[in-house]
């Protein structure tokens, strides 16, 4: 391990150039918290609790099971076609064209939850700090921090991401424990009034954003393992799920489910009414707001560069930094596409096109496998390997 | 192949003149094969000549003439059989101390060899033996004797040899070991590096006594012939770092004096980088401690600092203090000085993000009073801040150029003059002043001078971005910041080792400090081959109290 740690660090060994990305179990673990967590636990709950009523909390917890088998998947495909991204397991896996429409369908659904990410994320702040600024330049802003870190790649940003999950994990451990003198459990009560379709619809909506670890798949190929990837997707899931929810029930057990579903950002409306410890601040939530669009950004960042990549494999090239400025700036300008106020955006994007998007990501990523399964493909050549198959350049025969 | 005579002929000169038993210099054009070492046109050779005349006159073309170039003839008895042969002594006056070079050699050579009947034996392979120098050393080329004459040493080239010998008689003054102006300690050793080279190696291996710590000697420009020393312990620091190290130090060509730092210019991974990727002490002990973790340190002629590399944040803020106190204080002091570090950086830029667009977070009554201070200044907090932090950096800046009588009344009239007056004056708000005195307080809490002013780009660029987008906006720029110096790599080694990737056993001597007997691994990403400091924990052991008998345990 200590070997492994220090090989992808760069271990000391300078070399000529970088040494190929690699991202660790933890460090995999934080940039999948990072897919979804940030706007699922700021936009998600309202959503939820309008649709679930009292069974929102059910169904927040019901939709964390379709992170097994994506989970899976992700480690099954992985294992079938090993060390390369989406893009080119689609086409190792289903040949060069359909490939490429299938992994097009990919960066496509990758790129409505990117300017989604963008747009949520730029609405918050206009919302809650800079309300006299125009949403477009918060937007630029968010889009052009992605575009740096995108530019620095994966490594750079798995372990930023390690950081922003440190940090707004600490951030929590201190704030939870300000709702609990609101929090009443008789208002996660009855379950199951309303028959199981309440149950259902906010298991859908929730899992639209749980699921999104599926995003893990544009990076598998900088995974040491399979089970890594597997388990960092697994892991990540289970912390958005448990961290979210556990908000979603202090939210829902402090104001009702009718509170909840009335605010746009209920957590952030919860914790205002929480007296910090310390008589310091008046109000907490702009810092604990600030700690979420630090993840937030980390986020965008990690979308950017997942575009990036995925745009350049299928133009052929091996260098996705010449992509990012570019796919940056289509995204600041998709984020400005859409509804203009906040309520629309919560309507259409949370409940609708979220749940869609993430939707045809799974499915894209399954009928990868699926053909995988059914007819292997051959393994890669190596670098540098002789078109008539007689052995690599520069090995012995 | 066809046979071309003309390149054959070609071929054979060059041959036969790159021999060893190369013919003497005759008044012709010298032979084309040589190296070309001198500017202007000028072939020198690039080894030296069997005639004692073609020698002088070749290093009194070299050396120009110089006033304080000493050339002397003198007589060394020859072989068995043979009789005394002609002998040309040769030192620069300015560099050398004459009276080791008249007692070490010329009178070695001209009166003792005689007396003993024996003589200075120069056949190949032989060692010149009745030559008292403490160090002697059988040169061939020009380079070689150029740079040792330059350094201090004396040459002796005897005639009919091609070989000459180098005595060590450097006699130059230098500075004595003082301790270390930027490094100093509460209860570490007072020892600091100084410009003489030779004294900085031998403070190394005071402190670093194995027969596995390697120096290995570079000569960089043929101007300034500029003398470095890279030095390991063989095995711990990797073969590919060293071998990195003397690589990047190899590309190097310049032609300027110049020191320690341009040296880590020119082999960092990121140049333009604002935070240190090469590490410069000038505490011998700190180096040690580097070495014995693998690191390669550099040393730089003329310059009292010492170079290690591969450099990374944790090296950056810990202080060499941390050793010589109890672990729990080092500790404490550790974070105090992370604490420090983000105060430092984000305390003005919070202060103008809260003042312009956060109000609300502030508690009333706190408000109130931040207003009623604020009350006729006519600055935004914006403007104030940065026209504060220049007004600090400034100060900052002419205390460290001015005398230490002359700072101390800078301290006081920037204190004063410009801080009360400002106040009462109504430009500058109180609060303002109260947060850039913490601002420089914590920035100075930070060791090294190098961090220091590395602080001042990104505060600065914090504060604008704060002023403009508030802490959204700073958020942003933090982050920016970070990507980048995530980004950074000293050596192959992640700037933000061990911190991330996180190491957890490594942060024993970083965040931590651990107790010494319990640091028992040294860092993974560094001494590879043997990653233990001692084979296991040796906390310590009192007797047990009830035991009378030492050794035993138990009831008496």
């Amino acid at each position: 391990v200590r070997a492994a740690r220090a090989e992808r660090a760069g271990g000391g060994v300078p070399g000529r150039g970088q040494p190929r990305p690699q991202i660790s179990l933890s460090e995999g673990t934080a940039l999948g918290t990072c897919l979804a967590w940030p706007v699922a636990v700021l936009y998600l709950p309202a959503v939820v609790a309008a649709e679930g009523r009292e069974d929102g909390w059910l169904g927040m917890l019901l939709a964390g099971l379709v992170l097994i088998p994506v989970g899976l998947l992700l480690g099954a495909l992985a294992h079938r076609v090993p060390r390369l991204g989406l893009v080119d397991q689609a086409t190792l896996a289903l040949g060069k064209a359909l490939g490429r429409v299938v992994a097009a369908v990919f960066v496509l659904g990758t790129s409505v939850l990117a300017a989604y990410a963008v747009r949520a994320g730029a609405e918050m702040v206009r919302l809650l700090m800079l309300p006299r600024t125009p949403p477009w330049v918060i937007s630029l802003v968010i889009a052009l921090q992605g575009a740096v870190g995108a530019w620095f790649g994966l490594e750079v940003v798995a372990r930023a991401a390690v950081m922003a999950f440190l940090s707004v994990g600490a951030l929590l451990l201190v704030l939870i424990p300000g709702f609990i003198p609101m929090f009443d459990a008789r208002r996660l009560f009855p379950v199951l009034s309303y028959g199981p379709g309440p149950l259902l619809r906010s298991a859908a909506v929730s899992a639209g954003f749980w699921g999104q670890v599926v995003l893990l798949a544009m990076s598998a190929e900088s995974f040491r393992t399979p089970a890594e990837l597997r388990a960092s997707a697994l892991r990540a899931g289970a912390a958005s799920l448990a961290t979210g929810w556990l908000l979603f029930v202090l939210a829902q057990g402090s104001a009702g489910w009718y509170g909840v579903s009335e605010f746009a950002m209920p957590n952030v409306e919860v914790m205002r009414a929480v007296r910090f410890y310390l008589p310091l601040f008046e109000r907490v939530d702009v810092l604990v707001v600030t700690g979420w669009t630090a993840m937030g950004f980390v986020q965008v960042a990690w979308l950017v560069w997942a575009l990036a990549r995925g745009v350049s494999r299928l133009a052929g090239a091996v260098d996705s930094r010449p992509f990012v400025v570019p796919v940056a700036a289509a995204l600041w300008g998709a984020s400005l596409v859409g509804p203009e106020d906040l309520p629309g955006l919560l309507l259409r994007w949370t409940r609708v096109l979220v749940p869609l998007a993430t939707g045809v990501l799974v499915l894209t990523v399954a009928v990868v496998w699926l053909t995988a399964a059914v007819r292997p493909p051959a393994p890669p050549a190596p670098r540098g390997a002789r078109r008539d198959g007689t052995g690599a350049v520069g090995q012995d025969r | 192949m066809p046979f071309r005579p003309v390149q054959f002929l070609r071929r054979l000169a060059k041959r036969h003149f790159t021999a060893r038993n190369l013919p003497d210099a005759g008044e012709g054009p010298p032979p084309a094969d040589r190296l070309r070492v001198e500017a202007e046109g000028e072939y020198v050779p690039s080894v030296i000549y069997r005639r004692l005349e073609d020698n002088e006159r070749w290093i009194r073309s070299l050396l120009g003439d110089s006033s304080d170039l000493v050339l002397r003839r003198t007589q060394v008895l020859g072989g068995k059989g043979t009789g005394p042969r002609e002998a040309l002594v040769c030192y620069l006056e300015a560099m050398a101390d004459p009276a080791a070079v008249a007692d070490v050699i010329i009178r070695a050579v001209s009166y003792e060899a005689g007396m003993l009947g024996s003589h200075v034996r120069s056949a190949p392979g032989a060692e010149p033996l009745l030559l008292h120098a403490g160090s002697l050393r059988l040169v061939r080329e020009w380079r070689e004797v150029l740079h040792g004459v330059l350094s201090g040493d004396t040459v002796l080239f005897v005639e009919g040899e091609d070989r000459a010998v180098l005595c060590a008689t450097r006699g130059f003054e230098t500075r004595s070991i003082e301790e270390p102006a930027l490094e100093s300690t509460l209860k570490g050793p007072r020892e600091g590096f100084v410009e003489s080279i030779s004294v900085n190696l031998s403070l190394l291996r005071r402190w670093v006594k194995t027969p596995r710590l390697c120096f290995h000697r570079l000569i960089l420009g043929d101007l300034v012939n500029l003398r470095v020393e890279v030095a390991y312990v063989k095995g711990l620091a990797g073969p590919e770092l060293v071998e990195e190290v003397l690589s990047r130090l190899r590309r190097i060509k310049l032609e300027d004096p110049l020191g320690s730092n341009a040296v880590a210019e020119f082999i960092s991974d990121t140049p333009l980088a604002p935070v240190p990727l090469v590490l410069a002490t000038e505490r011998p002990d700190r180096a040690a401690a580097a070495l014995t973790e693998g690191r390669v340190v550099i040393l730089v002629d003329n310059t009292p600092y010492a170079l290690i590399v591969p450099c990374d944040m944790g090296m950056v803020l810990t202080s060499p203090e941390d050793h010589y106190v109890n672990s729990l204080f080092a500790f404490l002091n550790r974070m105090l000085r992370l604490l420090s570090l983000v105060i430092t950086l984000t305390a003005p830029g919070l202060y103008v993000a809260l003042t312009t667009f956060h109000a609300e977070m502030l508690p009333t009554a706190f408000f109130m009073r931040l207003q009623a201070a604020r009350e006729g200044v006519p600055l935004p907090s914006l403007a104030e801040a940065v026209i504060m932090g220049a007004v600090f950096e400034i100060l900052r800046e002419a205390g460290l150029r001015m005398p230490r009588q002359v700072g101390q009344a800078i301290s006081v009239v920037g204190a004063l003059v410009i801080g009360d007056a400002a106040v009462r004056a109504a430009i500058i708000s109180p609060i303002m002043l109260v947060v850039v005195g913490i601002t420089a307080i914590t920035a100075f809490a930070i060791p090294g001078y190098v961090a220091l002013v590395a602080m001042w780009l990104p505060r600065l660029l914090f504060t604008l971005v704060a002023g403009i987008l508030g802490i959204f906006g700073m958020a942003a720029a933090v982050t920016v910041g970070l990507y980048y110096t995530l980004s950074l790599r000293s050596f192959g080694v992640s700037y933000w080792y061990p911190y991330l990737p996180l190491t957890l056993s490594d942060l024993k001597d970083l965040v931590f400090r651990a107790p010494h007997w319990a640091m028992v691994r040294r860092p993974s990403q560094l001494a590879r081959g043997e990653p233990f400091h001692m084979p296991y924990p040796q906390p310590p052991r009192p007797p047990h109290p009830l035991s009378r008998r030492p050794g035993r345990r138990g009831r008496p």
